[in-house]
């Protein structure tokens, strides 16, 4: 594989052959990824003038390719065998030309791909002497079509031929030992395979991933992945499809342990619930009102990029898998300054499918899904037990004589339920199997001008509680219009999503059911409330299944379209230009509706008060003009990229909602039916930014060995305060590839890759309003001063304030053994914050508290891992096993923070629950608690140790200490693939060690248990109950569950992601059927769970093991 | 390679064209300062929200800073225990409660500056306001500003007989800015305060509507041809000519300056109307009676110089004695007060419903649109009767006690001072105005306050979130 004679003219002088296949593929990508779309079935548009006279064959093609632009492909010695040319012509088709030339020569000529390849025109028989072997055979590629002009060579040697119209090669070769046939084609993966003594030799091409292969895509720039020193992951369609079909989101966290999904107690496996992801860490601090909320998820969320346009997390979360070429992950300043002020969070690059050239293909890919609920982490007691338990805290007991008679009544009445075997089980009652579908139809053909691919998707989630379910209409059309110098691209997609919250509301209300309540009554029909009876001590409770009853509903949905259209130009061989213009619109709306007769207006006798809906509405539009020029060359033992991006963006969302209260009939549920508003007017808000950015990136690369790397981008941005309006980010790197030195070249041969690379810069993020930097005033529109206007200022503007910047170190390294056998990929980073946007407080003789400003600093460091190995890898009998172990490690420290979050941490310290503690020196993620001693098992009273190490009785929330953080020191993931011809078997797990969670069933259902519901088992057995008990809990009514270390455990965790089979059915059968393509697979997602964290999982909605069967075929 | 050039040359036209301006966006749903200011209307608008915001600080309902808790520094009111009403009758300022609530309302002062700060800001800096509007404008907005800083040196700043002169009391703010605000001294905060009720006073006497029509003729929404604008109108619930008197005289009572009190105040006190008639004129028992006329306001509308008005205001159900926050004081308290059975201020004391022990205020009772008292004219002749030579003293003295028709007894070098400082007693409950009585005539032991007060108690210490930030 080290020397081939087959090479590109023009790109590698002829003297420089012997740089190496590596450097060859290289250049091929190159051409591909510039789209060269000279000729294209249009040669005979094609003119040259030509006037040679005894000139070398060689000479004559260089002089064509002035001319036409257009690459020659051939052999070199084969070619210099045929002498000089004379030829004179004026104006004349290539294909004229070409004849005239070839006349009378062993040579004939293949248009491939925008390239002229020169083969030779028969095969011959060689002019040694002896024995001599026929070796012929079919080429196909992957679909089972023939392959013409596949060129077949001996290796080592320069005999070769290509295969004729049918795919059909026959060659005949002296008897050598070690004969090794090569195959190889433009866009298809090289391969060798040795003689064996088989007459016949027939050859599946596989294809490149795409042309993109040596590429890493940024989604702005394109580098060549040989010289690049940035911090990438690259995802393709197979891995993504292997490792889950539910959501793209899981499916990467499945893959990359460095894309974080931070476990969702609550939300569980809500198809509805958009997850919290981290790439390197967290590096923004939220604003003072959101310090507890959700919006905190949001700030560390990474920007999507599809096809060069930024879409949302909740669009990304809808993309359907079949959709999506490839996702790259880029971490590094390298590879994410170039997106300046949005990069700082990581950036995830997809690539949609393109359409390709051929005949007319369908394919269809279609899966039925389950979603199971998961319901073994909770341990609750049954009728009987509670029953006792209630008994035993004294729940039927009263000084006062006649409610204790009343109370010992109501127990008489249960225990005989209970006796007659009452004994519900509350929690199957919200959940069920859901069944949901999933279907792709794609459309894709075309020649080599026109091309078009016509997609369609349908997935329907049904989740695992009744009602709750969410269905996703894609629609893409992409049509290709290529020429010699340009290329026209369009995409429009449509997207429909319709989602429902489940009516039955809340899974914790159903846990805390008592299993001796009884849903329905004698006749059948729903009980609405239990408890009736007015004992004081059981107050009435609400049967969450009346409210699921009713025509409530909580629903969303959006429309959204949006069109991508680009323009290629290649003004001449080495520079690409492309102009892109995308538009996207999406309307949006929420509706949520409260039957009158729901358990919220029980005591509300007014009817005008009863029965409620909300109507919010959202609006988004934007649009981006992008303009990139690329430039591509090399001289010698150098190659040069470079690029520069013009970016112009505006995006704008517009809110409007109402809330409206009062229907008289719940069928007649229309906002129109309402009787008044809820409280308020309708409401209104408008956030619009615009950015402009200009980007520039040189890659620069020394005989392939060394290499550096330099981006620049500048970004003005209308969220940015006026003094500051522009904002430079910059990444440079350097790399070396130790493994193209000659020392090891020559001596150790095992060793197929060995980089290291550095890289620095700053990339930014922000998050925040365009009007913190504006002063504004707010017209009130419902007062007026004696009838005049009302105006009055909203805040204190802050003209100053700008983006926070991240400055990244990052090294990594990429190894490889024994041709890619063995291969490690590792990245160190580490990871500054600066200017941190956050609230800054002001004396208070400003007038105003706060203001929107830049302080604080946040540093994360961390590495990633990937380690994968074959433990099989045999071309020949097609068995690969392989296995892949990555892990990911960050660790967040908060260096400095403003004042005024600094007062509201000390102001608004809260004694219960899990709640985010902002403390300089610690990381976001830390959990704080008061430490104790243990239960007193004198008296079942918790002791609490100080700060100071005194211990005391007394809590006190100032007495907190860091005991623990809610991320693990080691995310870790775990996968193995075994394919044996055309079966293949996936599993993927992922383990989490060393990081800290707080237990929330210990601190609400095992201590701090409300005796009126259910509760965990836990409560009978790890309880004190006596004087001498040593228990971790204190005695069953002590009731204040303070925040202590007691409930903070050690997570370590391993779970099973997904497990998957595809089985492609044999293509002799599948033929006869009339199918390129057929396979059948089954996958299982979050097949178990183990954690030394025993608690109760998905409190809101429950976790679902997640069984599917699909097919997928093309013809 | 000359393609490549063009290409470069375009691009960057075109990132240079794409001017700044591309780049600030004006949201939809506020108005960017600038823009509010680029109209008189923006003006008038600015303005009316601090009236608007006065609410924050002069409201009436219990969380509200003038008539409960202010006046808890003076004893007044009945607390509960441990709350911090109870905190701020014992001084107790340290109480983490009192220094959050102190913060608050330090905070709002302080916004409602900056309010008048940006006003202020652009109405120098615009040509197309008319001269009467200019005069109005920038007059209510330093007078105002005034106002406010006066207040604050009132509750933060010391006794007027204990003032340490190098000592920085307070910020005088004049500006809107994120850099910390310059404290001054007394006498420099005091001095700039005065300069902006002179400005106010100039400006307030070119074009003040007060001047040439009465109260009556401009509380209406019924507009003259010769004043086109609402805000020209109701100008008791505008910071007027007047107004600004009736301050100066204030502020030149605190000062010790009796000879410029005695003078504002007569201004004010003598103010007459085209007919002859008195342009404010004391209450009677008449004018509290609310059966007879709908326009009749238990807060005096007639005594009012400056004032500001609460729209749709339900006393009931906010304040009353049906529900909301209550304030109430102990029946004895109120007999104690009011001995004189025929002074009709007592009327403005009611009995509450649920428990008979207390009273509550009934002063701020309205039909709809409830006017809110800042400076009443009975202050006036309070001031008056403290300043005057005791002959001419008693006269006002002698007007004033029939006004309200309590039994007029004669003022004396001797019980003078303690008799005006009763009077406030009855004239101002709910209005804030005591506990500065107080402090201005230095009161070692408050009526209704157990121990001693001085200095200690009333300069109230910078709220902590203040003084926090500026070490």
């Amino acid at each position: 594989m080290k020397k081939s004679k087959f090479c590109l003219k023009h790109l590698i002088p002829p003297r420089q052959l012997g740089y190496g296949m590596l450097r060859v593929l290289m250049v091929i990508c190159f051409l591909g990824f510039f789209n060269a779309m000279a000729g294209q079935g249009k040669l005979n548009q094609l003119r040259v003038s030509l006037n040679v006279n005894n000139i070398p064959l060689i000479d004559c093609f260089n002089e064509i390719q002035k001319q036409t632009g257009i690459d020659f492909v051939y052999n070199e010695e084969l070619c210099k065998q045929f002498g000089e040319i004379t030829l004179s012509v004026r104006n004349a088709s290539i294909e004229s030309v070409l004849d005239a030339i070839f006349a009378g020569k062993d040579l004939k000529y293949r248009f491939e791909d925008g390239m002229i390849v020169v083969l030779k025109r028969e095969q011959k028989t060689l002019p040694q002497e002896g024995k001599s072997v026929v070796i012929s055979g079919l080429v196909k590629d992957m679909d089972g079509n023939a392959l013409p002009g596949v060129t077949v060579v001996v290796k080592g040697t320069s005999f070769g031929v290509a295969t004729d119209e049918k795919g059909h090669y026959a060659l005949e070769i002296p008897d050598m030992s070690n004969i090794v046939l090569v195959f190889s084609f433009v866009g298809m993966e090289t391969q060798e395979i040795p003689y064996k003594g088989l007459k016949e030799i027939n050859v599946n091409m596989v294809e490149k991933m795409n042309e993109m292969e040596g590429v890493v895509v940024t989604g702005i720039f394109n580098k060549p992945k040989e010289s690049f020193t940035g911090a990438a992951v690259k995802v393709t369609k197979e891995e993504l499809k292997m490792a889950g079909n539910r959501n793209i989101l899981q499916s990467l966290s499945n893959i990359d342990p460095s894309f974080v999904l931070v476990e969702n107690n609550v939300a569980g496996s809500d198809p509805n619930a958009l997850p919290e992801i981290r790439m390197r860490g967290v590096s923004s601090i939220p604003t003072m009102d959101n310090l507890q909320s959700s919006t905190r998820a949001e700030l560390c969320t990474p920007l999507f990029i599809l096809d060069g346009f930024e879409i949302s997390l909740e669009q990304m979360m809808d993309l359907n898998n079949d959709e999506i070429e490839s996702i790259t992950l880029l971490k590094d300043a390298s590879s994410t300054a170039m997106y300046g002020s949005r990069g700082a969070n990581g950036v995830v690059v997809i690539k949609s499918i393109e359409p390709q050239a051929g005949r007319l293909k369908v394919s269809y890919s279609g899966s039925v899904n389950f979603e199971i609920p998961s319901l073994a982490s909770y341990d609750l007691l049954n009728a009987a037990e509670k029953l006792q338990l209630e008994r035993d805290a004294g729940y039927y007991d009263d000084d006062d004589l006649i409610l204790d008679a009343k109370l010992k009544a109501l127990y008489a009445q249960k225990y005989s339920r209970v006796l007659a075997g009452v004994n519900t089980n509350w929690l199957r009652i919200p959940v069920r199997v859901g069944i949901g579908q999933n279907h792709y139809i794609n459309v894709n053909g075309g020649d080599k001008s026109f091309r078009y691919s016509m997609g369609i998707s349908y997935d329907v989630l049904n989740g695992a509680m009744r009602g709750s379910d969410r269905s996703t209409l894609n629609g893409t059309l992409r049509l290709s219009y290529l020429t010699e110098k340009f290329s026209f691209n369009n995409n429009f997609t449509l997207g429909l999503n319709h989602s429902n919250q489940s009516n039955y509301g809340n899974f914790s209300e159903y846990v805390r059911m008592n299993p001796y309540y009884e849903p329905y009554n004698q006749e059948g029909q729903i009980v609405k409330q239990f408890e009736l009876e007015n004992t004081k001590k059981f107050p009435k409770l609400n049967n969450p299944l009346w409210d699921a009853s009713l025509n409530s509903f909580n629903r969303s949905e959006y429309t959204s379209f949006s069109n991508n259209f680009s323009v290629t130009y290649n003004p001449f061989k080495t520079v690409q230009a492309t102009m892109n213009f995308s538009y996207m619109k999406r309307f949006a709306t929420d509706e949520v509706f409260t039957s009158p007769s729901d358990s919220e207006f029980f005591g509300i006798t007014d009817i005008l008060k009863k029965g409620k809906r909300s109507y919010f509405n959202s609006e988004d539009e934007s649009w981006s003009v992008n303009v990139t020029v690329n430039y591509f060359n090399t001289w010698g033992r150098h190659i040069l990229t470079a690029g520069v991006n013009y970016e112009a963006r505006q995006s704008d969302t517009e809110n409007r909602g109402m809330k409206v209260l009062g229907f008289v009939n719940e069928s007649m549920n229309d906002i129109s039916s309402a009787d008044s508003y809820d409280g308020e007017v309708p409401s209104y808000s408008d956030s619009r930014s615009r950015t402009i950015g200009l980007a520039g990136t040189v890659n620069y690369s020394y005989d392939n060995r060394y290499f550096a790397d330099f981006s620049y981008r500048i970004d003005g941005s209308s969220s940015f305060g006026s003094n500051s309006r522009w904002a430079p980010f910059y990444s440079m790197g350097l790399g070396w590839n130790i493994n193209r030195e000659h020392f090891i070249l020559d001596n150790i041969d095992w060793l197929t890759l060995f980089r290291i690379k550095y890289s620095y810069g700053a990339s930014g993020s922000q998050n925040f309003s365009p009007s913190q930097s504006l002063g504004t005033y707010d017209i009130n529109t419902s007062l007026t001063y004696h009838g005049g206007i009302i105006a009055t200022i909203t805040g204190l503007e802050n003209p100053d304030l700008k983006w926070q910047t991240t400055y990244q170190h990052n090294i990594g390294t990429d190894i490889s053994l024994f041709e890619n056998r063995f291969s490690i990929t590792a990245n160190w980073y580490r990871k500054l914050t600066k200017n941190s946007i956050t609230d800054m407080a002001l004396p208070l003789s400003n007038g105003f508290e706060k203001y929107t400003g830049n302080q604080g600093d946040i540093l994360n460091t961390g590495f990633d891992l990937d380690i994968s190995y074959y433990l099989i890898k045999n071309q020949e009998k097609n068995v690969m096993w392989s296995i892949q172990i990555g892990t990911s490690h960050n660790k967040n420290t908060l260096l400095r923070l403003s004042e005024a979050v600094k007062q509201n941490m000390a102001t608004n310290a809260s004694s219960y629950g899990l709640y985010y503690v902002y403390q300089e020196g610690e990381s976001v993620d830390a959990i704080y608690a008061v430490p104790t001693v243990g239960v007193d098992p004198a008296t079942g009273k918790i002791l609490y140790l100080y700060k100071d190490g005194t211990q005391s009785y007394k809590y006190d929330v100032n007495q907190r200490i860091v005991c623990g953080d809610r991320m693990p020191k080691f995310d870790g993931r775990l996968s193995t693939s075994f394919q044996w011809k055309s079966l293949s078997v996936y599993a993927g797990f992922t383990l989490r060690l060393g990081g800290q969670k707080y237990n929330d069933t210990y601190a609400n259902k095992v201590e701090n248990v409300d005796l009126k519901y259910n509760v965990d088992r836990r409560v009978y057995t790890d309880r004190w109950k006596k004087p001498g008990d040593n228990s971790a809990f204190y005695g069953l009514n002590e009731n204040v569950s303070y925040l202590t270390d007691r409930y903070i455990q050690d997570e370590n965790t391993f779970a099973c992601n997904n497990l998957s089979i595809t089985y492609g059915l044999p293509s002799k059968l599948i033929k006869r059927w009339g199918f390129d393509r057929f396979e059948l697979n089954a996958s299982i997602g979050n097949l178990f769970y183990i954690s030394t964290v025993k608690q109760e999982r998905g409190t809101s909605y429950p976790y679902a093991i997640q069984p599917s069967f699909g097919l997928s075929c093309s013809f | 390679m000359k393609k490549f050039i063009y290409w470069g040359l375009l691009l960057v036209t075109m990132f240079a064209s794409s001017c700044e301006e591309w780049l600030t966006i004006r949201p939809k749903d506020k108005i960017e300062k600038a823009k509010l200011y680029e109209t008189e209307e923006g003006f008038w608008q600015a303005l009316n929200g601090i009236y608007a915001l006065l609410y924050d600080n002069y409201g009436v309902v219990n969380s509200s800073w003038q008539p409960y808790y202010l006046e808890n520094l003076a004893g007044i009111w009945t607390v509960s225990a441990n709350s911090v009403g109870e905190k701020l009758a014992k001084h107790a300022y340290k109480d983490a409660g009192v220094d959050s609530k102190l913060a608050e309302v330090f905070l709002k002062f302080y916004k409602l500056i900056a309010h008048c700060n940006t006003i202020l800001s652009y109405v120098d800096k615009v040509d197309f306001l008319p001269e009467r509007s200019y005069n109005l404008i920038k007059g209510e907005a330093l007078a105002l500003r005034a106002f406010f800083h006066f207040d604050l040196i009132r509750i933060w700043g010391p006794m007027p007989t204990n003032v340490d002169e190098g000592y920085t009391y307070l910020p005088y703010v004049t500006q809107v800015s994120k850099q910390s605000m310059p404290y001054y001294t007394y006498t420099d905060y005091m001095k700039l305060l005065q300069e902006d009720l002179i400005a106010a006073e100039a400006l307030l006497g070119k074009s003040e509507p007060l001047l040439k029509y009465s109260c009556d003729e401009l509380n209406t929404s019924t507009l003259m041809d010769e004043y086109d604008r609402l805000e020209f109108y109701y100008r008791q619930h505008h910071m007027n000519y007047f107004g600004v008197c009736a301050l100066r005289a204030r502020f030149a009572l605190w000062m010790g300056d009796k000879e410029s009190a005695v003078t504002y105040a007569k201004i004010v006190k003598d103010a007459k109307n085209a007919n002859g008639s008195s342009k404010f004129r004391l209450g009677t028992a008449a004018d509290i009676d609310m059966s007879n006329n709908e326009n009749n306001t238990r807060s005096l509308g007639m005594e009012h110089i400056i004032g500001h008005y609460i729209s749709y205001f339900n006393w009931d159900s906010s304040y009353g004695r049906t529900g909301g926050d209550q304030i109430y004081m102990d029946i004895s308290k109120v007999n104690d007060l009011f001995s004189d059975g025929n002074d009709y201020r007592k009327a403005n004391w009611i009995q509450m419903t649920e428990d008979k022990k207390y009273m509550t205020i009934n002063k701020y009772i309205c039909y709809n649109n409830l006017w809110v008292p800042l400076i009443r004219l009975s202050e006036m002749y309070l001031i008056l009767a403290e300043t005057l030579p005791l002959d001419e003293a008693n006269v006002v003295y002698k007007e004033f006690c029939e006004a309200k028709g309590c039994s007029y007894e004669v003022l004396s070098e001797g019980n003078r001072q303690n008799k005006i400082l009763m009077e406030y007693y009855r004239d101002f409950l709910g209005e804030g105005q005591i506990f500065y009585a107080n402090k201005r005539m230095a009161v070692e032991s408050m009526l209704w306050i157990k121990e001693d007060v001085a200095e200690g108690q009333y300069m109230l210490p910078l709220p902590s979130r203040e003084s926090d930030l500026l070490n």
